[in-house]
């Protein structure tokens, strides 16, 4: 009798089908990764385009076999993971040079400690949210900084475990907990000060009690 | 400490809310027809390759052969190597084997090729990679070089007594 394959044996099989030509697999590995990728592309880059291209171009390339996967470093969806993020740095990076001079002054000013805070950008972006409550968890994720961004987005709406955390930004995972909870509190503080109506302060409330990020999720 | 919990969770609720509006989302169709079209290029590539790679595989063999006779055949009948006296010399040991300076093509085809005996000096050697004894580096050795028409070198052989090994 066969065995079910686990997650990450059924993902190499697909993918080792996939190298060898098999059509079935391609349509198995694209719809069982798509969506989160999608999802994850969306939220970090604000922009369903950018977020439709980054998920086609991380296809194209696992199809052409460019992608150096290594099943021994972690899942596949990781590794996408980093794939997707890294495509979508490349495009922050190409925008970052069409940036005006005006921002870059902002910036320098902003050296008190909450440079994190990043101006949300006008984006192409069609409202995919028919959702007040929705959308705005989506406009605060965009409104903090990248890096903090990408380890919310993999924790809160993707399950991901701090080790999947930092191997797929590339950092060690005393940082990804620090980021974590810094993202939490600044997410809590655009929310808070959305809900009574009061302007964005970067600065918590100080009748705000926080405490550590829960750590509830598996860390390894 | 049950309120520092309590104020935490409204922002689990936001994300859990966040996560199920989204779930359903999904890349649009069109990324679909891409990545077949991207599919049907890759595959329809490395199909003509493993054809051709394993046609090859078994053709390549008796090519080498049929393409090696054919060589050996006109190298023999042709007239150059069919009146060169120079082939006996070798055998006897009192010359090394030519060495090729220009293609076997291109020897062969020479209409009127010279056999010249010369002295090649050690140090001419050293800067053609032959490792020389410095002591020795002002000798030279004797040889024969094969020149066309023109006197373009084509072969070169060393003489016995040449202290070449």
């Amino acid at each position: 009798m066969d065995m079910p394959l686990s997650d990450a044996n059924l993902d190499l099989d697909l993918l080792r089908r996939l190298r060898s030509g098999d059509h079935a697999a391609l349509t198995s590995l694209y719809q069982r990764h798509q969506g989160s990728l999608y999802r994850f592309a969306i939220l970090r880059a604000g922009s369903t385009q950018v977020a439709a291209d980054v998920v086609q171009d991380v296809f194209i390339a696992l199809i052409e076999n460019k992608l150096k996967f290594d099943p021994t470093r972690g899942a596949l969806l990781s590794f996408l993971f980093g794939v997707t993020r890294n495509l979508i740095l490349k495009r922050d990076e190409a925008e970052r040079r069409f940036l005006p001079i005006a921002r870059e002054n902002h910036d320098n000013d902003a050296n008190t400690g909450d440079n994190d805070m990043i101006d949300p950008r006008p984006l192409p972006l069609e409202k995919i949210l028919a959702d007040a409550r929705a959308e705005q968890v989506r406009q605060a994720l965009l409104t903090i900084a990248p890096h903090y961004r990408d380890v919310l987005i993999l924790y809160e709406m993707h399950d991901m475990s701090y080790v999947d955390i930092a191997a797929i930004c590339h950092i060690d995972i005393g940082t990804v907990r620090s980021r974590l909870s810094r993202a939490r509190a600044k997410i809590a503080a655009l929310l808070g000060a959305d809900q009574t109506n009061q302007p964005a302060n970067p600065t918590p409330p100080t009748t705000e009690l926080r405490r550590p990020v829960a750590h509830t999720k598996q860390e390894a | 400490m049950i309120s520092n919990l309590l104020r935490d969770h409204p922002l689990d609720r936001e994300f859990d809310y966040l996560r199920e509006k989204l779930a359903d989302l999904g890349a649009p169709p069109q990324i679909d027809a891409a990545l077949q079209k991207a599919f049907r290029k890759q595959h329809s590539h490395s199909g003509r390759a493993t054809r051709f790679g394993m046609a090859g595989q078994w053709l390549a063999p008796g090519v080498a052969i049929v393409v090696s006779v054919a060589m050996c055949t006109w190298l023999m009948l042709s007239p150059f190597f069919a009146t060169l006296p120079l082939l006996d010399r070798s055998t006897d040991g009192s010359a090394t084997a030519f060495i090729a300076l220009q293609t076997l093509e291109q020897i062969a085809l020479e209409p009127n090729p010279r056999l010249i005996e010369t002295q090649i000096p050690h140090m001419l050697l050293s800067t053609m990679g032959v490792v020389i004894s410095p002591d020795r580096a002002d000798e030279s050795l004797r040889a024969e070089v094969l020149v066309s028409a023109a006197g373009q070198p084509l072969a070169l052989r060393f003489l016995a007594g040449s202290n070449l090994k």
